[in-house]
């Protein structure tokens, strides 16, 4: 009997529940809607404000095109994860050691050229 | 001889159940999901160690004050925002000022399929009272379907604060596993030709509406249900803060060091509340259960309504329906999960943006429900 009870109480707050819930969210989406609406039509529109601010063929309220989102999501991506060709400004000096070969001898790539001192004055 | 026996029974070695194995081990099991396997890892990581916290075993009630339930300790102090439900509303403060609800703006009648997967809620609530839960028992159970874990720790401190612990811990369990628990449901309810619909491409939406819309929205769900002004208070606060574009410092800090403490006092004291003398019992495996039925049925119902809304829309109006899996709030996973499925069916169809409307919408729908809970159970 306490269950059948309990189980009509549930009953009753599922369907308030849910009937709150979709008319508070209609409710919200209806008022945005008139909102719009009004701002469009008695609303300063920024092209009047500032023309020079409009983006060409991109109006208002005109969907964007595929090609436009993939490029900007593309460079908004890029940018977050840095992918761009700037290099870590951190200098390192790692020892070199290299066995001496003549072959990579600094001194035999050195010109034997004398030079006239008498010409740098 | 007598200072080291009583100092051995005071070790964890000598205090060992089998209850804290357990819950050592499934603390673990979060940490090395949320570290391998990249399930919601902010959230799996300080709650696993939290766990592990919560699970040494210690001599108790001796006057140690270690434990998250004896009054005075230092767990205890942090639990306190937890049970009082202090830390959700500063969670929603920092999702508000992440949120960007452009998405919802440009397609409002996807706000629709938000309130459609809170269904689950009140189906799960119906599950719980014919499991033998009671009516605020019933409701904070309820509110897992919410896929919200703010949201279902702030009720739950509210309508059952003795059950906290396994209410948290299934809702940020199942939230994490949403890309495990939504496609197969998302697969058996579409058909491939529903899969493969491109939705109309979002319309630009203006800066004045994205400030004028967290004010009514606030105005008009917390007149409707005020139960909810601690949460969606503070959610549009703190996208008001963002979008004003004078308050870039407090959004900044809303969006990044506010919610990254609080997640983390969050998490670990709702780990440590896990302690096994007191959560392992049959009632936390019914929440498990009951949670994981909730997360379906969330899914379903956005997914089912979607397609209804489809036999009312025409032409290029129609709605993909895996979009309404997103109505669930876990927000932004469900919307990648979607994303995921869309992209599989059609490596041409990005649903990601469209799936952001009803993902943002089910926060919104789940905060007002939690409000009608309130409203009805403890009134």
């Amino acid at each position: 009997m306490i269950e059948t009870k309990l189980l009509g109480m549930g009953v009753n707050i599922g369907v308030l529940g849910i009937s709150v819930v979709f008319s508070s969210l209609i409710i919200l989406l209806y008022s945005m809607k008139l909102f719009v609406f009004l701002l469009k039509r008695y609303g300063k529109t920024v092209e009047k404000k500032a023309p020079g601010l409009l983006i060409k063929g991109v109006e208002g309220n005109e969907p964007l095109s595929g090609e436009i989102v993939s490029a900007i999501s593309l460079a908004i991506h890029m940018s977050h994860e840095e992918y761009h060709d700037l290099e870590r400004a951190i200098i390192t000096f790692n020892r070199m050691t290299r066995p001496y070969s003549p072959w990579s001898s600094k001194i035999h790539a050195i010109q034997y050229t004398t030079i006239d001192r008498t010409k740098m004055r | 001889m007598e200072g080291l026996l009583k100092f051995i029974h005071f070790t964890g070695f000598y205090n060992v159940t089998p209850g804290h194995l357990i819950m050592i081990l499934v603390g673990l099991f979060f940490i090395f999901i949320a570290i391998k396997k990249d399930y919601e890892p902010l959230l799996l990581v300080p709650i696993g160690f939290g766990i592990l916290i919560g699970n040494i075993p210690f001599l108790e009630n001796v006057g140690l004050q270690l434990g998250i339930y004896e009054d005075g300790s230092v767990m205890n102090y942090l639990y306190f925002g937890v049970l009082k439900g202090i830390y959700p509303p500063l969670i929603f403060l920092g999702i508000g000022a992440m949120t960007d609800f452009s998405a919802l703006l440009s397609n409002p009648k996807l706000v629709l399929l938000g309130a459609a997967a809170q269904v689950g809620i009140f189906i799960t609530l119906l599950g719980a009272l014919a499991l033998g839960f009671n009516g605020q028992e019933a409701g904070a159970i309820g509110i897992i379907g919410g896929a919200d874990g703010p949201t279902a720790i702030f009720i739950a401190s509210k309508l059952a604060p003795h059950l906290i612990g396994a209410i948290a811990i299934a809702a940020y369990s199942y939230m994490a596993l949403v890309p495990v628990i939504q496609p197969p449901i998302m697969r058996l309810l579409t058909t491939k030709e529903e899969r493969l619909i491109h939705m109309k491409p979002s319309r630009v939406v203006s800066k004045v509406e994205k400030i004028v819309f967290p004010i009514f929205a606030f105005m008009i769900t917390a007149f409707i249900s005020p139960g909810s002004i601690p949460l969606l208070g503070m959610l549009f606060f703190g996208n008001l803060l963002k979008e004003s574009g004078v308050t870039d410092r407090l959004g900044n800090t809303a969006r990044t060091s506010l919610v990254d403490i609080v997640t983390i006092l969050l998490g670990v004291t709702v780990g440590a509340s896990t302690q096994a003398t007191t959560f392992l019992t049959p009632q936390s495996m019914l929440i498990f259960l009951l949670g994981a039925f909730s997360f379906m049925v969330a899914t379903a119902s956005g997914v089912l309504f979607a397609k209804f809304m489809n036999l009312f829309l025409k032409g290029d109006n129609k709605i993909n329906p895996l979009i309404g899996a997103a109505g669930v709030s876990a927000v932004p996973d469900s919307a990648r999960v979607v994303q995921n499925i869309g992209v599989k069916a059609d490596s041409s169809n990005y649903l990601l943006m469209h799936a952001m409307g009803p993902n943002v919408a089910g926060v919104i729908g789940s905060a007002v429900a939690a409000g009608i809970l309130l409203a009805v159970l403890l009134g």
